[in-house]
């Protein structure tokens, strides 16, 4: 098993004292695999991204287990942290104007990790980063490659970035909303083409997104999130085809779909997620539930198989069965 | 027959660039290159395209926002730029505006109550008990309870932002109200209750509404008319179920195919051979799968086909496919 997430807990400190923003989550990816976590603002999909990076803001606490290629991250120190990032464990960010230098040179941007983490001399480094450039189809590699990013379009500074992030080759690649901020025709050229890449270079993926569109497009397994803690995961058929939680039916029905007759009503989740200030004891997802009980309020609810692989945190998901 | 809601003609808008050097003549861009198009009461409008289409520059030169280089917006027969500052003024109680970010639009530092009575103040002198009870009632359409006029707008969510938006964007009782992105800040449980809020009042309130988005969803949800901008024209209007079942420019069926769909592999469809960027012909050609030699060299006008719709494509797609 390339990655073994278990009992994964973020605490962040705020002036009323941490709060949990990461509820025990076990998740686990081989290579080749494609993972999607999805979930709304404040999920904690973010912040399980970057807990696998070592780059949670600071103050932040973490506890549970982070095997990667057999190591928990948890226990490396920041030097170890520093080795493996952008080498073992590459990651590609939501904007990428600004997780790109704006002084330095597209190939000189993309040629860095290879002259950090492989000792390629800069001329070798510069090569490889031309080559990497056409990988990713971007018109005019060796001319993309003395480019500033200002020069560049949306999708092809991601384009860039998917570069950068595959360039040693790392084990591990994490996408977080990549491509929410494209155009749609965009969007999915680029996820079409990290997907055919990692396939063809036999890395894991973990796409982190709150599009569950995207998820069921370009993933195998998901996790859906909500508050923190995993509301569903399983098979992408499984969990979107045939969702037995009360928040995954409700995201699936809350969007308008192409077709459908116009003026429809959405099944709109009444109010918001909790705020930062309530940390709900129980399932994070009571307060908005039409389906809550007394008892879901009191602890967190424990995973339920209700097919093959299919796991649903809901104590009433018994009597909810199928339909709604 | 009176005149209809909004009508737009031949609107063009340049913008000057920065020079790339000293005493170079500005770069220009034309945004906006000779858009028409008419919303009648009652049928909403809906204008998709992608990031640098346009899309924007229609909406904001339809609120008088922007003065556009050429054409007219004419709101129920009167034109616009030909009012005074004073007669737009009172002209702005029949057209108001939603913006995309619930958060940049609202003044942190007023109370909802000001916030939402502010388009009031273009008004003919309202008295406080009045605007109060105009406030209520605006707040009320958008059901939020009557309390939230005390409160600032920190103390909301999203969601409810947006909502008190809708509010001001109401208390004048617009005929149209034109909204440029207004769920596509919002997490998708949210975005839902903003949606049916907005043809909930489409229905109850006679609001007809100027929608502008990337989101082909969104925009079929709530309009009846659509209109796919591209590179800042037209290319293709008509009545949205027609338009979205079977589109006829072969860039609606791009934008089709590529809006993310639940349980549905994905098409395959062949990368169009690169091709130069046209300058005389077809804007799309160089990314269209279905170019031919006579794209490239001449632009296609919009023109109608059956179903009072209009498409800007020398071979446009047949309704089968």
């Amino acid at each position: 098993m390339l990655l073994e997430v278990v009992d994964l807990a973020v605490d962040l400190p705020t002036p009323h004292g941490p709060r949990r923003v990461v509820r025990e989550i076990s998740f686990f990816a081989s290579a080749g695999e494609s993972l999607g976590i999805v979930g709304e603002s404040g999920s904690g999909k973010t912040m399980t991204a970057l807990a696998l990076m070592g780059l949670l803001p600071d103050g932040a606490v973490v506890s549970g287990r982070l095997r990667f290629e057999g190591r928990n991250l948890a226990e490396l120190g920041e030097a170890e942290m520093q080795k493996l990032r952008g080498d073992r464990i590459a990651m590609i960010f939501q904007e990428p104007m600004s997780a790109l230098n704006p002084l330095h040179r597209i190939g000189a941007q993309v040629a860095e990790p290879l002259i950090l983490h492989r000792g390629l001399s800069k001329a070798a480094a510069w090569t490889e980063a031309v080559r990497l450039l056409d990988r990713v189809q971007l018109r005019d590699p060796a001319g993309m490659a003395r480019a500033y990013p200002f020069a560049l379009s949306g999708g092809e500074r991601q384009r860039a970035m998917i570069a950068m992030a595959l360039s040693c080759r790392p084990r591990l690649i994490i996408a977080d909303e990549t491509t929410t901020a494209l155009d749609v025709t965009v969007q999915a050229k680029i996820l079409d083409l990290l997907a055919s890449l990692s396939g063809e270079e036999d890395m894991a993926m973990l796409l982190v997104s709150h599009d569950l569109a995207v998820i069921a497009r370009h993933c195998r397994r998901v996790l859906v999130m909500y508050g923190g803690a995993v509301m569903e995961e399983g098979p992408v058929a499984a969990v979107l085809g045939e969702a037995r939680h009360p928040y995954t039916r409700a995201l699936l029905e809350a969007r308008p779909r192409l077709g459908a007759p116009r003026g429809t009503r959405l099944r709109a989740i009444a109010g918001a997620a909790p705020s930062a200030s309530e940390a709900p004891s129980g399932c994070p997802f009571a307060g908005r539930c039409p389906f809550t009980i007394e008892a879901c309020r009191l602890e967190p609810p424990p995973p339920v198989t209700v097919a093959e692989d299919h796991l649903v945190r809901c104590i009433r998901v018994d009597e909810l069965g199928r339909q709604t | 027959m009176s005149a209809p809601l909004l009508e737009v003609v031949d609107l063009e808008k340049t913008f000057l660039l920065a020079r790339t050097r000293w005493f170079a003549p500005r770069p220009r861009r034309r945004a906006v290159a000779g858009v028409s198009f008419v919303v009648e009461a009652g049928r909403s409008f809906g204008i998709v395209g992608e990031s640098g289409s346009g899309k924007s520059t229609v909406a904001r030169a339809v609120m008088a926002l922007l003065l556009p280089t050429s054409g007219e917006v004419r709101l129920e027969g009167r034109s616009l730029f030909a009012l005074s500052r004073g007669e737009l003024k009172a002209m702005r109680a029949h057209f108001q505006m939603i913006f995309q970010d619930p958060y940049g639009s609202l003044d942190p530092r007023q109370s909802v109550a000001r916030i939402v009575a502010e388009p009031l103040a273009n008004l003919a002198a309202t008295s406080g008990a009045e605007r109060d009870g105009r406030v209520a009632e605006a707040l009320a359409a958008v059901g939020l309870d009557a309390a939230s006029a005390r409160k600032y707008p920190h103390e909301f969510s999203g969601g409810q932002r947006q909502r008190i938006a809708i509010a001001r964007a109401l208390i004048t009782r617009p005929k149209l109200v034109v909204a440029d992105e207004p769920v596509s800040a919002l997490d998708v449980s949210i975005q839902a209750q903003v949606l049916n809020l907005m043809s909930d009042l489409q229905r109850d309130a006679g609001v007809t509404y100027l929608l502008i988005s990337h989101d082909l969803a969104v925009v079929g949800h709530i309009c009846e008319e659509i209109a796919v901008m591209f590179r800042g024209r037209f290319v293709e209007t008509g009545p949205s179920d027609a338009l979205l079942t079977a589109p006829a420019h072969p860039y609606t069926r791009e934008l089709v195919d590529a809006a993310p769909k639940l349980g549905q592999a994905p098409l395959a469809r062949p990368d169009p051979p690169p091709r130069a960027e046209a300058t005389a012909g077809c804007p799309y050609a160089a990314r269209c799968a279905f170019a031919q030699e006579r794209c490239v060299g001449e632009a296609p006008a919009l023109r109608e086909i059956e179903g009072r719709r209009q498409v800007a494509c020398h071979f446009p797609l047949a309704a089968a496919t």
